[in-house]
């Protein structure tokens, strides 16, 4: 089997973080776990963790309290779906686009597909 | 801060320089992977840093320090874990309470925390120990010892899999600003993901001396079933398709560095 996440490891903890809060493990307005406790339950250099931690506190995903850690945004959830949903559309969809294009799937055929595939979930 | 200017080792009875006209410079607060094909002198450099072999001719400085002076000083703040070690066969207590005091940032706790992780108990006796554990005893105490550069020379060599973890989270939990970490090693998976920098050296010097994020920022590291068109500098069949490196341009996202694809690459460069 060949691996293809090669993301860097300060995104894939970056990543990680949100889903903890997707999943409400780490919860709005709350302290999660430093830079230092995060880099070595995951066994990462610190840096690689500060720069995770640094890429979600740009986005606005967390923020930081001088002397008292990161906390979890109050809008980080809906913030972490729009972000999610902006790269699903945007570069992670190119690939899927461009071989409908070629196997000249209509955007009907796609619309019946997703509604099929929503039915099923239920 | 470690610096080398120009240096060269000979062994004695050997008839080539086992590190030739050798500099590099390193600061404080990483921890920096030392690799290099087997005989590209690895060792000596460590082993010269750390004041065990005297250079032929050039400078080592450690921190201000020459290591050959071998003042206590510089002693107290320098610890080799090197490749094969041996113990004298006595307690681990007894080893504590002898070798312990010449290193003033010795912990107690740090050195319980990483015997109880590495599964062993703190009353064990070193000449009764199998290599994986006395290869985790030494470690333990060498971590425990929070001295400002610690070289270790194929640290996982021995270990056991959960011993490998375990000694991942101790480098993390022991790492701070101050400390130099420096680990010679073949065996990359275990390790790259703690690597703020990588050296990579043969005996003529030093072949790559960057950073994780510089080396991140320069290459693409990737695995397809088929090798893409443009661009690759570095490839190899793997199972499934092929590993391999492109130089990248900025519109292109990162990728984690393959320090195996990297070694490669760099040694089949033989400028």
């Amino acid at each position: 089997m060949i691996q293809t996440d090669n993301r860097p490891i300060y995104v894939r903890l970056a990543d990680q973080i949100c889903d903890r809060i997707l999943l409400d493990e780490y919860h709005k307005l709350e302290r999660i776990p430093s830079v230092r406790e995060y880099a070595v339950s995951q066994q990462v250099n610190p840096a690689t963790a500060a720069r995770a931690f640094e890429i979600l506190e740009r986005q606005g995903v967390i923020f930081n309290k001088r002397g008292l850690g990161f906390f979890v945004a109050e809008s980080a959830v809906e913030l972490i779906r729009k972000i999610r949903l902006e790269t699903l559309l945007g570069e992670e969809s190119e690939l899927f686009f461009s071989r409908l294009a070629v196997l000249e799937v209509t955007p009907e055929q796609l619309r019946d597909m997703y509604s099929n595939y929503l039915t099923s979930q239920k | 801060m470690i610096s080398l200017k120009n240096v060269s080792y000979r062994y004695v009875g050997s008839k080539s320089d086992s590190i030739a006209d050798f500099s590099m410079e390193l600061s404080s607060g990483k921890i920096v992977g030392l690799l290099g094909a087997n005989g590209a002198g690895k060792s000596t450099l460590l082993y010269l840093i750390s004041g065990l072999l005297k250079a032929k001719s050039g400078d080592v400085d450690v921190n201000g320090y020459n290591p050959w002076d071998r003042s206590p000083e510089f002693l107290s703040q320098i610890f080799l874990v090197p490749e094969e070690i041996d113990l004298p066969a006595i307690s681990l207590d007894a080893y504590v309470k002898a070798y312990s005091p010449f290193y003033p940032n010795f912990s107690e706790e740090s050195l319980k925390e990483a015997l109880f992780h590495f599964n062993l108990s703190s009353e064990i006796h070193l000449g009764a120990l199998s290599m994986g554990q006395r290869k985790k005893a030494f470690l333990a105490f060498a971590l425990a010892c929070h001295t400002p550069v610690l070289l270790m020379d194929e640290p996982t060599n021995g270990l056991d899999i959960p011993g490998k973890s375990e000694f991942r989270k101790a480098v993390v939990k022991t790492m701070n600003d101050e400390r130099t970490i420096i680990i010679s090693t073949h065996q990359v998976r275990d390790l790259d993901q703690l690597l703020d920098h990588v050296t990579i050296m043969d005996n003529k010097g030093i072949k790559l001396d960057d950073s994780i994020a510089n080396l991140q920022e320069k290459f693409v590291f990737g695995l397809a079933p088929v090798l893409p068109e443009n661009g690759v500098i570095w490839s190899e069949p793997v199972m499934g398709g092929y590993a391999f490196m492109k130089m990248r341009t900025p519109d292109q996202p990162e990728t984690e560095v393959n320090l195996e694809a990297l070694f490669n690459y760099i040694y089949s460069n033989k400028q």
